[in-house]
């Protein structure tokens, strides 16, 4: 199964998508961010960008 | 354009203001929309269980209850609603965690920012004291510019300050910053409306269709804008002081500790295997069922019904025949079926509202990792045990698909609901504890290998857990009873007609020879390889309707001890009820909903047949 996130980062409490790698806190829901994304063993946000 | 895009689903006088409850999930909102109109909706310790619209009259205005969200945005099915109504509101009454100030004063800020005219409701203060957390209200007040009043919920206190200025209602301070509010002016002039200008500038893809507009790309701009105003807002109202853990925080950690948490769940569970299994399946069905419907509902209604109709003959056979829809249908929903779920859900509410739900996800989140899922599966699995239907749609829950992939299948394959279980109870405790360990250990293995299969065949890894605990309280007796009377009306209401129809059907299969036939094909298979008479073939039948309507099946049959092992497991690992496939085919889609139909049935004979070899 290809990955079919295109690298994004989901807020896993509030569904909100992430595009600054460097946060560490969901701006919306204020939840700690997981590092990689929820569908893919391989693809980590931060190496794909 | 101002309103009504999913509103015209709710019969709402258009001419009456509308006051909309809005807040996180898990803030109490229901209980101030009780208050305010005096209807019930249901009150739980985990987020996301006010999924419908509710409306009520308060005064001369109309109250409508929101699904709890993080902010107003078009993310999933219960932000685009939420989204709708509070776009329509006249006055916000915002329901705030005075414990997570730092994350519920986003959507504040958010519905602020919007022009709405709100008024908050910090609620939980007596939580934030015990924690040491001192607001200073006045400052908040002043930071936001509307009005704040504290309240607790659950003693009402602090209700009627809330109602007293509930008309004053006001326009606050607008968190964005110079280039944002520049944009969003650019907007609105087209526009001409704040609110749906600025989900616009957010990126909202629907509000902007609706205008007929592109949506901007500045949402992250605009909420590290508003987080940072929060986080500013934050430091400056709150002090914390340094406070004695409470009763409740020490019983959260024990219940979180492995060491003490794990024994704990084992007696919860056996607290539960002595009410729904011994006290409820037992006592209390022996009264129910024997007593009240076998010997004193039965001969009444066949003695009525046949004074009108001949019990020969096929109406007759249909109404009090051996599958009749006035007596086999109605001693099983109400004799025997209804005080087990009744029994199911009183011991469910009691658990969810004690807060104790999420602290299980966090305890077996790791053993749930081998399975692809994480703790937060546990709630779906748990509510699984009360009602597969209602459970597949709480799967939503689950952070990925991969996820939500696996759990319905567990919870179609393995998860015997509620009515089920009693049944199961009821038949394997007389037989001993060694067949009660057999079939729990088939179950759980089967269980366990199926969800490590799928963990290994599907791409992709189960998702950290990030889960909110909240405190530990006593539950409140009456909204236990009253969650209980409502998810047993449902089931009721639910299962009702399936059964009925069920029954017709056996009763037509019956007389029409058909079910002969098909216990003479399928003979060799349950006789040969499930060493199981021809007879249960009947209950299996009922059990593609219902699994429970199966197991209850096995209840008139003669069997051996092995042979009521042996049936209870194909039974338990049977196909999901026709209301579980239908949500199942919502949720995942008709080929996804196939397989776990399909895997049901292989898994079932293949493990009956292989324990009927070896017991």
């Amino acid at each position: 199964m290809e990955c079919t996130t295109d690298g994004k980062r989901i807020c896993p409490t509030c569904n909100n998508e992430i595009k600054d790698p460097d946060l560490m806190k969901c701006p919306r829901c204020n939840s700690l961010l997981i590092l990689k994304c929820s569908e893919c063993k391989k693809c980590s946000f931060f190496k794909k960008n | 354009m101002e309103c009504c895009r999913n509103l015209e689903q709710i019969d709402i006088d258009p001419n009456k203001n509308k006051i909309v409850l809005v807040g996180n999930p898990n803030v109490g909102k229901s209980i101030f929309f009780n208050y305010l109109t005096d209807t019930y909706v249901s009150v739980s310790n985990y987020p996301g269980t006010t999924l419908d619209i509710s409306s009520g009259n308060y005064k001369d205005n109309i109250v409508l209850d929101t699904p709890g969200v993080y902010g107003v945005s078009s993310f999933n099915d219960e932000e685009k609603v939420a989204r709708d109504i509070i776009l329509s509101a006249d006055i916000v009454i915002n329901v705030v965690d005075a414990v997570h100030l730092e994350r519920d004063l986003f959507l504040t800020q958010q519905l602020i920012d919007m022009g709405k005219k709100v008024i908050v409701a910090l609620n939980m203060m007596d939580e934030a004291k015990k924690r040491g957390l001192n607001i200073d209200i006045e400052k908040l007040e002043k930071e936001l510019g509307i009005k704040v009043v504290p309240t607790v919920a659950p003693k009402k206190k602090g209700f009627s300050d809330l109602e007293n200025h509930i008309d004053k209602a006001q326009k606050g301070q607008i968190s964005l910053e110079q280039d944002m509010e520049k944009e969003l002016n650019n907007i609105n002039k087209s526009v001409g409306n704040r609110a749906d200008s600025l989900l616009i500038l957010e990126g909202d893809e629907n509000v902007a269709a609706l205008h007929n507009m592109e949506p901007k790309e500045n949402r992250e701009k605009v909420y590290m804008q508003r987080r940072n105003r929060v986080n500013d807002i934050v430091e400056e109202i709150i002090t914390k002081e340094e406070t004695n853990n409470s009763i409740g925080d020490k019983i959260g950690s024990l219940l979180l500790r492995p060491l003490t948490g794990i024994p704990i769940l084992f007696l919860i569970l056996y607290l539960l295997y002595q009410f729904i299994g011994v006290f409820v399946a037992q006592t209390l069905v022996g009264i129910t069922e024997e007593m009240i419907m076998i010997e004193i509902y039965q001969p009444f209604i066949i003695d009525l019904v046949s004074r009108f109709i001949a019990p020969q003959s096929l109406i007759g056979k249909i109404l009090i025949g051996e599958f009749g829809v006035l007596t086999m249908t109605v001693t099983y929903i109400f004799g025997l079926l209804l005080p087990l779920v009744a029994g199911f859900y009183f011991f469910l509410s009691l658990l969810e509202d004690s807060g104790y739900m999420p602290r299980i996800a966090a305890l077996v989140d790791r053993g749930l990792t081998y399975l692809g899922l994480n703790g937060r599966a546990i709630i779906p699995m748990l509510l699984g045990f009360g009602c597969v239907t209602m459970a597949t749609v709480t799967t939503r829950l689950l952070g990925s698909k991969r996820e939500k992939i696996i759990a319905i299948f567990l919870l179609g394959l393995a998860i015997p609901c509620s009515a089920q279980l009693g049944v199961i109870a009821g038949l394997i405790a007389p037989l001993g504890f060694k067949y009660f360990v057999i079939y729990v250990i088939t179950i759980f293995l089967v269980y366990a290998i199926a969800g490590t299969f799928l963990n290994k065949v599907l791409p992709g890894e189960s998702t950290d857990l990030l889960i909110d605990l909240p405190p530990v309280r006593v539950p409140e007796i009456k909204n236990i009873f009253k969650k209980t009377y409502l998810k047993s009306k449902y089931f009721i209401v639910e299962a009702g007609p399936i059964f009925a129809g069920g029954a017709v059907g056996i009763t037509l299969l019956k007389e029409g020879g058909i079910l002969e036939w098909i216990q003479n094909v399928v003979a060799p298979f349950i006789v040969g390889w499930l060493k199981l008479p021809k007879e249960t073939t009947e209950a299996f039948i009922m059990g593609i309707i219902r699994r429970d309507f199966g197991a209850a099946g096995l209840n008139s049959l003669a069997l051996t001890n092995d042979q009521t092992l042996v049936a209870l497991i194909v039974i338990t690992l049977f196909v999901p009820c026709i209301a579980a496939m239908l949500v199942m085919i919502k949720e995942q889609g008709i080929k996804q909903a196939a397989m776990v139909w399909l895997g049901s049935w292989i898994a079932a004979f293949t493990v009956g047949g292989i324990v009927a070899l070896f017991i």
